[in-house]
């Protein structure tokens, strides 16, 4: 059961187009469909709103502006910053401003446009640049140091960085449908990764204690942290309109306003100067860090924060000094996503490796190997935490083989030197991924188990299921406490009302938290059977079930977890505030068209250790999977904004995820034989829902490589993420200039 | 797909089955890729479905439990098939009926292959008084193949046009092949995207260096003109009130004529170019043609002229004849560089398949 290649709980559902997303649930009868107006104007004050056209509409039953919020308006999950719906101030454009609930979809989508706002415009602060110049931020500019970061060094370099933004393009956009109850309760189906989130905020905005609210979802169709913060404000409008209506509402996004509504991944501008040996091993480093926040906080801190955690990726650096500047500007909230910032800051120091060996005209792989973690006194992070597993210098070199590196460089070099309008590309990079919330008392989870008499088995946890295999791994976890089959185990949507409190399915944490916290129930109804087992050594487990039962012995248990030993101390950023790394290494293979700047993965070689897998097909496929869309952010996903404000990519005509054909040819994954996690978690296994992401760093260092090739200088490449074509030929362009 | 572990979310799931059903129910010829590249998937990376897809191949003849019902076939066969008039929307048969509605309703908005007047429904919420369907008029179904050209009905799809304008010049199928993955090749229609005169259509490039032109009609009578000079400005062409496009005719190319197509976008499969362009030479003269540099898709003269003087003179030139717009999709700098360097392709003979045909 455990380490077998099952597939994912619902595979044979997908397949038949049976499973059930939000909107397939069936609608009570009555239902109403409810659409957003929302704002025009990216930053501006309200003079004055009508609704009277959209109240006049034809479908229309209701309209709901702020002054109809019975409770708290807002949003914003850490800091109150955020409304539901502008009250005199707009802060970009798209924000909602009210909410109407309609016969159909189309009414309300219509009724929606026929508000007559005027705006008193103000001065939108659209980019990081304008955002640092007014000095503009969602919160203060956090400042790390470790060391001497002026310590001198022989070399040095120094420059800017810039990576893109990345929207989550999930299959089903954001959709609740709110039911209401007797005496103000309200049911919320929502596609979110934070029911307990959704509950509080869809409760506080009603005015109504929590326990009134209950959010309930069997599965999501794809999240990557677009659904962490984001859904509440769909339930909220849902929820709205249900309480003044009566009657159940369905709020489901256009996919246009869906990309225009909901936060993305946020852009980052960087600027370094490091310090180097003549080998290479990197001195000191200062980084500063810029990041476009949106509007408001949201997760921006720890999104940032998580940047500066994983500024080091693999590689130790004794001096440093980072600064990490939150910028805010007249744009939807940036939010989570798969990586949550750590992403963003390997990139910044991935970016310096390849500096550093264009300065000294070494394979990049040699400096990538130098500066790795090692050995005491080499195996403290900056932020004062002991790595106790890093197995990166074993596993590079594991991979370096098994992709013939060494091999195929040459043969690289050999190719661009037969070739002028075609260039190739090769780049090996490692991964670290720290593993637990960096909030310390977001690391728990809970879950409920049932025990039938005829011996089937309830599971509920606090996990939401988006895709990545979390159900069917936590199944197994509790079909092997139980020695049962996993067609006894009964898995059933998450609820809140039957595991309260719950942290969102973020931060890679999924399997780790709630399959802790289902073994845990598991245990102690196996404690409690114990006695039957020992008096009927020969009885099915339904028949100790039941002896259970006849004996009056309670056969329902929750269970939970918290990670132990973590902690962290913000104010010196100091501490353990990770349980264990994730590693990884990736090499890519590219090709790029020196003329036009276009590029093509020629092949990719992942290698990942995700401990001992307790699926190693479902883990594969957060591998492949995560590397695709990786590449996807560092190549052709491209988030762009017009100097008003105006997001102009917000449609698959113009904002471009990866498809069929963009999969490399050559494609080899391999999950690490080695691999075993140092913890005594879920059955040693690792977490691996984000950290293969970051993989794809390769495949931009490899373009970064190509690039390279197209000249004799020892100047860093100035190659932007995403490397597009114009991107990529601009690089090609400054360099030979 | 449940073997190969090909779904996630399973969102995207039954699409991608029906893709690679429909793909080995026609004959499966295509690489997979190309068959699923109408299909997204934000959670796999597509190699397990790209699997699927493989062992798919072995089980050619499965079916689905519908393709025996009978029944179906009986209420699918029984359809009217005759004109229809329902709610402002008419779906003629012939010419003459067409071209009558027409003169009767010039306003009507015509629908071919609907690939972009639905997003005028679905997202911009327009109310489309007449809509007239040419889908089944067969006399606009026809494609008819003559010595020097082919005449393509305005009613024919990509997929249908597939053969003849492959066969011109491969580059042209290449282009085909990514501006639209089969669902849209089965619907969308070469005319529909002339008429529709979008400046970053990408059929128009190859017709404008190809020389095509259009026969036109209002009531019964008809007009050829040239494609070039059709597009009047942003969006606009010379078609009067009631006149619609009744075929295109695209010329063959001479022997010995040179000729390529290439198309830039952020992506290879499915992407509105930043420019496509078509090349076209022979002896007598040269014609290059453009999407994405201009309001509307254009010829370059002052380039075509300089070419003479060779390839660096024709650039030169390029940038006299455009002044290309920034968008979402390039700056203005990238499209003219882009279009320079496209042209030093063609001019070096490198095929637009040559990164695509590379190996690792």
């Amino acid at each position: 059961m455990i380490r077998e290649e099952l597939p994912h709980d619902s595979a044979a559902l997908h397949v038949s187009g049976e499973a059930r997303y939000v909107d397939d649930l069936p609608e009570p009868p009555g239902t109403l469909f409810a659409a957003f107006g929302t704002s025009a104007c990216a930053h501006g004050r309200i003079v004055s709103i009508d609704l009277d056209p959209v109240r006049r509409a034809p479908g229309v039953i209701a309209v709901l502006a702020a002054a109809d919020i019975p409770g708290r308006n807002n949003i914003g999950p850490v800091v109150a910053d955020e409304p539901v719906f502008a009250t005199d101030l707009v802060q970009f454009k798209g924000q909602p401003l009210f909410a109407v609930a309609a016969t159909s979809v189309e009414l309300a989508r219509r009724a929606a446009r026929l508000a007559r706002v005027d705006y008193q415009p103000l001065e939108p602060v659209v980019t990081i640049e304008q955002a640092l110049e007014k000095q503009q931020f969602v919160l203060p500019t956090l400042r790390v140091e470790r060391g001497d970061p002026g310590a001198p060094a022989t070399h040095r370099v120094n420059g800017k960085l810039r990576c893109g933004g990345q929207e989550h393009f999930y299959l089903e956009g954001q959709i609740a449908l709110a039911i209401p109850g007797e005496r103000g309760e309200m049911l919320v189906h929502s596609s979110t990764q934070h029911p307990s989130e959704v509950q509080h905020l869809v409760a506080a905005a009603l005015g109504l204690p929590d326990a009134k609210v209950t959010v309930e979802l069997r599965r999501l169709g794809g999240g990557f942290g677009g659904k962490e913060t984001q859904a509440a404000v769909y339930a909220i409008g849902a929820a709205l309109l249900a309480r003044v209506t009566g009657r159940a509402v369905k709020l489901r996004a256009d996919r246009d306003d869906d990309i225009i509504g909901s936060g993305k991944r946020h852009d980052f501008l960087y600027e370094y100067d490091a310090g180097f040996d003549a080998d290479g091993t990197i001195r000191a480093l200062e980084v500063m860090l810029a990041s476009r926040c949106g509007l408001s906080a949201d997760l921006s801190g720890a999104v940032n924060d998580r940047a500066v955690f994983h500024i080091d990726n693999a590689y130790y650096l004794p001096n440093l000094r980072v600064v990490s500047h939150r910028c805010k500007t007249n744009t939807v909230s940036s939010t989570a996503f798969r990586g949550f910032g750590g992403p963003q800051g390997m990139f910044a120091v991935e970016g310096v490796i390849a500096a550093i060996a264009r300065r000294l005209g070494v394979d990049a792989l040699d400096v990538r190997q130098r500066n790795l973690y090692g050995d005491a006194p080499r195996n403290v992070t900056h932020y004062g935490m002991t790595l106790k597993d890093n197995v990166l210098p074993a596993l590079l070199a594991d991979l370096e083989e098994k992709s013939a590196y060494r091999e195929r460089r040459k043969q690289i070099r050999q190719f661009n030197a037969e070739n002028k309008l075609f260039k190739k590309g090769l780049a090996l990079t490692p991964l670290k991924f720290g593993i637990a919330y960096t909030a310390t008392p977001m690391n728990q989870g809970g879950a409920l188990v049932h025990l039938y008499t005829d011996g089937s088995v309830h599971l509920n946890h606090g996990g939401t299921e988006m895709g990545q295999g979390l159900f069917i791994k936590v199944a197994q976890m509790v079909a092997d406490e139980f020695q049962i089959g996993l067609d006894r185990v009964q898995l059933s949507a998450t609820s809140t009302g039957k595991v309260p409190n719950t942290s969102p399915t973020a931060a890679s944490s999924g399997t780790d938290i709630n399959g802790e916290a289902a073994r845990a129930a598991c245990r102690v109804l196996k404690e409690r059977l114990a006695p039957f087992r020992e008096k009927f050594p020969q009885h099915s487990f339904a028949q100790l079930v039941r002896e259970a039962y006849f004996a009056r012995v309670q056969l329902s248990a929750t269970g939970y977890w918290r990670t132990p030993e973590i902690h962290f101390d913000r104010a010196s950023f100091t501490g353990e505030p990770f349980y264990y790394f994730a590693y990884g290494a990736a090499v890519s293979e590219v090709v790029v068209d020196t003329l036009t700047g276009e590029s093509r993965l020629l092949r990719a070689d992942l290698l990942h250790d995700v401990g001992r897998s307790v699926n190693p097909a479902i883990d594969r496929g957060q591998v492949e999977g995560g590397f695709i869309q990786g590449m996807g952010w560092l190549t052709m996903e491209e988030v762009v904004w017009d100097a008003n404000g105006a997001l102009l990519t917000h449609a698959p005509s113009t904002y471009k995820i990866p498809v069929a054909g963009d999969c490399p040819p050559q494609f080899n994954v391999w999950l690490w034989e080695r691999g075993e996690n140092v913890r005594d978690i879920v059955h040693r296994s690792k977490a691996v829902g984000e950290p293969p992401l970051m993989l794809a760093l390769s495949v931009f260092h490899a373009i970064y490589d190509a690039v390279g090739a197209t000249s004799d200088t020892r100047e860093a490449v100035p190659l932007e993420a995403p490397a597009t074509p114009e991107n990529i030929l601009k690089a090609i362009c400054r360099l030979k200039s | 797909m449940v073997d190969c572990h090909g779904s996630q979310c399973g969102f995207c799931t039954p699409g991608f089955v029906m893709a690679l059903y429909a793909h080995f129910k026609s004959d499966g010829a295509m690489p997979l890729p190309d068959a699923i590249a109408g299909n997204l998937c934000r959670c796999t990376g597509y190699r397990p479905i790209l699997e699927a897809g493989e062992r798919a191949r072995g089980l050619a003849d499965a079916k689905l439990e519908r393709d025996d019902d009978e029944a179906r076939r009986v209420r699918l066969r029984s359809l009217p098939r005759d004109s229809v008039l329902v709610n402002g929307f008419f779906a003629p048969t012939t010419v003459a009926e067409l071209s009558h509605f027409l003169a009767e309703h010039p306003q009507a908005t015509i629908l071919a292959g609907g690939t972009d007047v639905g997003l005028w429904l679905t997202k911009q919420h327009r109310d489309l008084d007449d809509v007239v369907f040419t889908g089944r008029v067969a006399e606009l179904k026809v494609l008819q193949e003559e010595k020097t050209h082919f005449d393509i009905g305005a009613a024919v799809t990509y997929a249908d046009a597939y053969p003849a304008l492959s066969g011109i010049h491969p580059d042209i199928g290449e282009l085909l092949r990514r501006l639209g993955a089969a669902q849209v090749r089965a619907t969308g229609t070469l005319a529909g995207n002339v008429a529709n005169g979008s400046p970053i259509g990408d059929s128009m490039p190859f017709l404008l260096a190809l020389g095509a032109s259009l026969i036109l009609q209002r009531g019964a009578k008809q007009r050829t003109v040239p494609l070039e000079g059709f597009y009047t400005g942003y969006r606009k062409t010379l078609l009067q009130p009631g006149e619609f496009i009744r075929s295109v005719r695209v010329p063959k190319l001479a022997r010995g004529a040179r000729f390529a197509v290439y198309k830039v976008s952020k992506r290879f499969d499915q992407d509105i170019s930043a420019v496509c362009a078509a090349f076209h030479a022979t002896d007598a003269e040269a014609r290059f043609a453009f999407g994405g540099m201009a309001a509307t898709p254009a010829r370059a003269p002052r380039a075509e002229r300089a070419y003479r003087d060779g390839i660096e003179a024709a650039c030169a030139a390029l940038a006299e004849d455009f002044k290309p717009l920034s968008d979402q999709r390039a700056s203005s700098w990238y499209r003219l560089a882009a279009a320079q360097s496209l042209l030093r392709k063609f001019d070096a003979r490198i095929s637009p398949r040559a990164i695509l045909d590379l190996q690792p």
